[in-house]
């Protein structure tokens, strides 16, 4: 893949993936952009180990989950005030964005695989074998996480009078 | 029920972010980074290196006698199974082996 091809496959990518992350991070759009132009920068420097087993996407998705994880380790293990700090701003970002506030709310009731596993099936529309592949996860235990966080979700949209039916 | 609440939920907050100049930014910072190396094909290596051993071992190991042999006697097996000796199952582990890779070989020229 040539600089050329790369450059559309940024042009076609960039809105899921900065969409996912913004959902994986709470509404912090710019965490969630700093992590994607890492994402993409890692996937260019990286371009000859794209073999083509799985699709562009699905290996981009992979690079941006793993950036998204090695964040959060670093944030805990340099800063834990400040990663407190952080989501006081994304709830604040939360409220700014008021239309995805819920959104972002019933993301809260989830941890990182169940929220991942959750936005990558419901919103972007990976199968199973696509999320596993992302994240390196048998596709078994991405069952099992979609399934608790269908859940917990529910539980969350009953208390706030969201269940129809 | 609760799967249709849930996907529901997640759709409708499906939101269209605006480009906001993020292809533009990454753009230059890619024009600041080293070309990435072409991908190299190092299976035409790999295969060599190991043809190379395995023709080494046949040599060393009389496999050239063994598979004669074997493949002088393997019509025995048809009449008595318990004609089976060695040198027979080996000829022909090695002739399936050879046939797998054959059909793999030919499969992946016919893909490519």
């Amino acid at each position: 893949m040539n600089r050329k091809e790369f450059e559309l496959q940024v042009q076609i990518n960039q809105e899921p993936l900065r969409r996912f992350l913004r959902n994986l991070c709470r509404g912090d759009a710019a965490l969630a952009d700093d992590i994607a132009q890492e994402a993409f920068i890692k996937a260019f420097l990286h371009l000859e180990t794209f073999g083509g087993r799985s699709s562009f996407s699905t290996w981009l998705f992979r690079i941006a989950y793993n950036c998204f994880c090695d964040n959060i380790k670093a944030a805990e293990r340099y800063s834990p005030v400040e990663v407190e700090s952080l989501t006081v701003i994304a709830s604040e970002k939360a409220d700014q964005a008021f239309d995805h506030q819920a959104l972002y709310l019933a993301l809260d009731k989830l941890n990182t695989k169940e929220r991942t596993a959750l936005l990558l099936f419901y919103m972007e529309e990976k199968s199973l074998k696509e999320i596993a592949v992302i994240t390196r996860m048998p596709v078994n235990t991405v069952k099992a996480h979609l399934s608790r966080g269908r859940l917990h979700v529910s539980e969350h949209l009953k208390v706030i009078g969201h269940e129809r039916g | 029920m609760k799967e249709d609440n849930v996907k529901t939920f997640l759709s409708s907050h499906k939101e269209t972010l605006p480009e906001d100049g993020f292809n533009a930014r990454l753009f230059n910072t890619l024009d600041y980074l080293p070309r990435p190396n072409p991908a190299k094909n190092r299976s035409p290596l790999i295969v060599g290196i190991f043809t190379g051993i395995g023709c080494l071992l046949f040599v060393l190991l009389g496999g050239y006698s063994v598979l004669l042999n074997g493949l002088s006697t393997m019509d025995r097996i048809f009449v008595d199974i318990h004609a089976l000796s060695p040198d027979i199952l080996t000829t022909c582990i090695m002739l399936a082996l050879a046939f797998v890779a054959l059909i793999r070989f030919a499969a992946r020229s016919y893909h490519r």
